[in-house]
């Protein structure tokens, strides 16, 4: 039973959507017939506890996964009948494990990004340049440039692949765990960042284990369980104690955060389920 | 984007050649370590074409060049030791070029085609053409090939689909590599001594008595090996990002690595069916090549570093020692093993390997 | 049990049950190798054999199937086990005691002492062998760094030495066809001249080492976590990479000394044995010790019987049989990682 709070007369068509999409890895399917709209101009953030689906969907969505039965459509037709170049330029994908080529320096990593743009005669040109270096002054990493990426510390590695991925220059962002490892700071400057990119009109979907974190920089929430969705809107209307029990086991209340007036759950102490 | 109100702040070292709407990227480091690969080359070459039994020269050796001279200047040059030059160059260029995309495809510093059964699968090849057939040079070459190409068939067969990650064609290969060798053991024990002998010399790997036909041959394949290797050029570096960022950009992943691991087993045949598996060339040249382009994986470079490597190897098996001619791949073996012994003892920092 | 996405995690009692089964097939094996060979043995005939000094069969059983079939357990235990820790110490699917450059140390050895020194007797032989196979894993670990050596490095460091070695011993039998001729047989790895092997200190050399390589299990399982986890887990990696070279060193070293080069089994009986036990070395080791013993007799026995009255080599067995086994699995099922 799904719970959305989701206008679904006269709403713009979603530029990406997973349809009656069944998704596994092997003969195990983790989702089954899933229907799941990103709408388009807002920043959703998908959560759930592990083994949810939620990472799988964000696969599928990327068309890193292929469904077994349904489609993912971006913008109307299937996604994997479209060329992966024509869809790299209409989404950018920032996945859980990068690998990092040794002793590449910052600069050479982000112009990575322009990947989808290029071509075997165009591997430079004045528009590349000018991209690389917005993506890395607005993820502040431009007094980095010329360093290894093997030598910076954690947060500002995963900068770096912001930037990447910024410079793909997409209007369609998927980030899946993009703060993970990070200390505290940094994990909210990477979400500010986000933030202040779906400020600039871009469509983000991010996938975030931290409950309150996704409460306060979402603008749009995907509860999923067991590869369902359980309920999706706005963070006031799906972060309620109710749902948040239902989804992940949590007994807690929902108070006002002060600073930012979203929600906040306080899990309850002493009356937990045993796991 | 706009950059005329927002004048771009961060200098980015990054040169670029540009026209109309094309541009080219230029990187000075691998300019440069090309640039001296190609003198080093041209050095070599010099020298091991005017020494010899023979000695010319340097005026002798460019006026034979330009069509002038004698006749025994002529027949040693054009018809001995050019065509074994040209042979060794663009031998060393597959190889090294093999080696280079066989590692970025693994992503094993230790992937190379001699660890992947490719070159034991050219032995086998060869083997069977001495040892069962006792059949000519040039159908000996052909077996090979052929050996080699089979083998990479079989790898690309048995890789088909399932896990895209190398794991699977690192394992596929070293299985292929084992039987491989065991076949051919089997083989070195069922002949007589004189097919032996022949057998372990061409599995030595040697240039000696090279001639144009063969030097023809493996630069075509050589030819065919580069076109490829632009095409897919692009796709393979972003390759080295990893499967999900490189989907992520808009590579085709799985065409590009089923033609990477064509090209390199062409690439590997041609080279191992001519020279024999010369020790060491398709897992050092690349190697090396990283060296001196730093990160930059220089396909070009590593081409290069082969050829200078099998051209250099071949100079000193030929003249390095007293009037004994040695096999080729002995010196390959031997020098690669030793610079690189070098390279690890006096590099103690990370970063250098692989 | 959790099931994942591949399966159930292998139980313990599946493990268990795995562990019985291999020592009941290598009894089994053991039988084979006596009673099977050129000329077969019936069961009253061995037992004859074993106990009534004036039988016929006891020269035959007595000299040469029981100490073949003992070496053949004993080495093919030592290259699996050998194995297993060289591909655990580098992290490497790659890897495998020949990497360390022992197969070419005791090749180079054995040429040097073949052209040079004209010696032909197997003990000679054998222990100029072990010797090279020793010298070659030294400069192995100290080229790639000693106390520094990283599992890319040590990788690197052996197939340099290898390479280096094998130019060397190709061009002295080029030099030299009566060696070339002692050669081609030597490297194809057989267990012909068990019969004069010095039996007792083979074996026990290689069961020494052997334990001494299954303890290394626990501080194997956290070295695979990475060198810096496994620091703060209590296990210092450098002291742990010098052991384990030892150890191989003593394996491999043994086990080609005495029967030749023979690769196939310590490459790849590793990797078919975590298809069924997984990464935990507590369960690698050991079951790569019976597997290795357990194909090792099984293609000998194949060899002997396959070719009557001559043999094929147990090396070339090894490979070509188990060899399209180990792609058959490699193709079919999903891989367990190192």
């Amino acid at each position: 039973m799904t719970f959305s709070s989701v206008g679904a007369v006269g709403a713009p068509p979603s530029p990406l959507l997973a349809e009656r999409a069944t998704l596994g890895y092997g003969r195990v399917a983790v989702s089954e017939r899933l229907d799941v709209d990103i709408p388009e101009g807002e920043f959703t953030v998908i959560i759930g506890p592990n083994a949810c689906g939620k990472s799988t969907l964000l696969k599928a969505l990327a068309r890193m996964l292929k469904p077994s039965a349904g489609r993912v459509l971006l913008d109307g037709r299937d996604i994997h009948s479209q060329s992966t170049r024509s869809v790299a330029r209409r989404l950018g994908l920032l996945p859980q494990s990068a690998v990092a080529p040794d002793g590449i320096t910052v600069v050479d990593l982000v112009a990575r990004g322009r990947y989808p743009h290029q071509g075997l005669l165009r591997q430079w040109s004045a528009e590349d340049e000018a991209v690389v270096a917005e993506a890395m002054d607005a993820t502040d990493i431009a007094d980095l440039a010329s360093r290894s990426v093997d030598e910076l510390s954690g947060g500002q590695r995963q900068r770096v692949w912001i930037a990447m991925v910024l410079a793909q220059q997409t209007p369609l962002l998927l980030l899946d765990e993009p703060t993970t490892y990070l200390d505290i700071t940094h994990q909210l400057e990477v979400l500010d960042l986000c933030a202040k990119l779906h400020r600039e009109g871009r469509t983000l979907v991010a996938v975030l284990h931290d409950l309150n974190q996704a409460a306060r920089y979402a603008t749009h929430l995907i509860a999923m369980r067991d590869g369902a969705v359980v309920a999706e809107g706005a963070p006031a209307d799906i972060v309620t104690a109710d749902i948040v029990e239902k989804v992940f086991d949590l007994p807690c209340r929902i108070i006002d955060d002060p600073e930012t007036t979203t929600p906040l759950v306080i899990p309850r102490s002493g009356s937990r389920r045993p796991v | 984007m706009s950059t005329a109100s927002t004048p771009i702040r961060t200098p980015i070292r990054a040169s670029a050649l540009r026209l109309g709407g094309y541009s080219v990227r230029l990187r000075p480091r691998t300019a440069l370590a090309v640039l001296g690969c190609l003198l080093a080359l041209a050095a070599v070459a010099a020298w091991t074409t005017s020494t010899g039994t023979f000695e010319l020269t340097p005026d002798r050796l460019w006026a034979t060049l330009a069509g002038s001279g004698t006749r025994a200047e002529d027949y040693i040059v054009w018809t001995i030791r050019l065509p074994r030059l040209a042979t060794a160059v663009c031998v060393g260029a597959c190889l090294g070029l093999a080696g280079a995309i066989f590692q970025t495809l693994t992503r094993n510093p230790l992937g190379s085609p001699d660890i992947l059964g490719l070159t034991q699968g050219a032995s086998a090849g060869a083997l069977v053409a001495i040892v069962v057939a006792g059949a000519s040079t040039t159908v000996v070459t052909g077996s090979a090939a052929l050996g080699a190409l089979g083998t990479g068939l079989v790898i690309s067969l048995l890789t088909r689909g399932g896990d895209p990650s190398g794991y699977r064609i690192v394992l596929v290969g070293i299985g292929l590599a084992a039987i491989l060798a065991g076949v051919n053991g089997y083989l070195l024990t069922r002949s007589d001594i004189i097919d032996a002998t022949r057998a372990v010399f061409w599995l030595t790997g040697d240039l000696n008595g090279r001639d144009w036909n063969q030097a023809a041959t493996v630069a075509i394949v050589l030819a065919a090996g580069c076109a490829a290797t632009v095409a897919i050029g692009r796709g393979l570096d972003a390759m080295r990002l990893g499967e999900a960022t490189a989907i992520g950009q808009g590579a085709k992943v799985g065409p590009v690595r089923a033609t990477a691991l064509v090209t390199a087993s062409v690439l590997t045949a041609g080279g191992v069916a001519v020279a024999g598996p010369l020790a060491f060339v398709a897992l050092a040249a690349p190697h090396i090549a990283a060296r001196l382009t730093g990160s930059s994986r220089s396909l070009l470079c590593a081409a290069l570093v082969g050829a200078l490597i099998v051209t250099a190897a071949d100079a000193a098996a030929v003249h390095g020692v007293g009037d004994r001619q040695l096999p080729t791949g002995v010196v390959t073996g031997v020098v690669g093993g030793v610079y690189l012994m070098w390279l690890l003892v006096t590099q103690r920092k990370k970063g250098v390997v692989s | 049990m959790s099931t994942t996405a591949t399966g159930p995690a292998p139980t313990t009692s599946r493990r268990v049950t795995g562990l019985l089964v291999l020592v009941a097939l290598l009894a089994v094996l053991a039988v084979l190798s006596v009673v099977l060979g050129s000329r077969s043995m019936s069961l009253p005939e061995v037992w004859s054999g074993l106990t009534d000094a004036d039988s016929d069969a006891y020269p035959v059983v007595t000299e040469l199937r029981l100490p073949r079939t003992a070496l053949g357990l004993a080495a093919g235990a030592a290259l699996g086990l050998a194995g297993a820790l060289m591909q655990a110490m580098t992290r490497n699917p790659l890897a495998d005691p020949g990497l360390l450059g022992v197969n070419t140390g005791a090749a180079a050895a054995v040429v040097t002492a073949a052209h040079f020194i004209g010696l032909s007797s197997f003990t000679g032989t054998l222990v100029f062998a072990f010797l090279g196979a020793a010298v070659a894993a030294v400069a192995c670990y100290l080229i790639a760094g000693a106390a520094g050596a990283t599992p890319a490095r040590l990788a690197l460091a052996g197939a340099a030495v290898t390479a280096a070695g094998y130019a060397y011993v190709s061009a002295v039998q080029l030099l030299d066809s009566a060696t070339l001729e002692q050669m081609r047989f030597w490297s194809v790895g057989s267990l012909v001249n068990a019969h004069i092997v010095p039996i007792a200190p083979v074996i026990g050399l290689i069961v020494i080492a052997g334990i001494a390589g299954v303890a290394l299990a626990g501080p194997l399982n956290a070295l695979a976590l990475g060198d810096a986890t496994a620091t703060g887990l209590g296990v210092d990696p450098r002291t742990l990479r010098v052991v384990g070279i030892g150890v191989i060193t003593v394996l491999a070293g043994t086990a080609t000394a005495a029967c030749g080069p023979i690769v196939f089994v310590g490459l790849v009986i590793p990797h078919m044995v975590r298809f069924h036990t997984g990464p935990d070395q507590n369960w690698v080791l050991p079951y790569s010790m019976l597997t290795g013993a357990a194909f090792l007799l099984a293609a000998d026995v194949i060899g002997r019987v396959v070719a009557r009255p001559s043999e094929l080599q147990v090396g070339i067995v090894c490979a070509v049989v188990g060899g399209p086994f180990f792609l058959y699995l490699v193709s079919r099922r999903k891989v367990a990682r190192l």
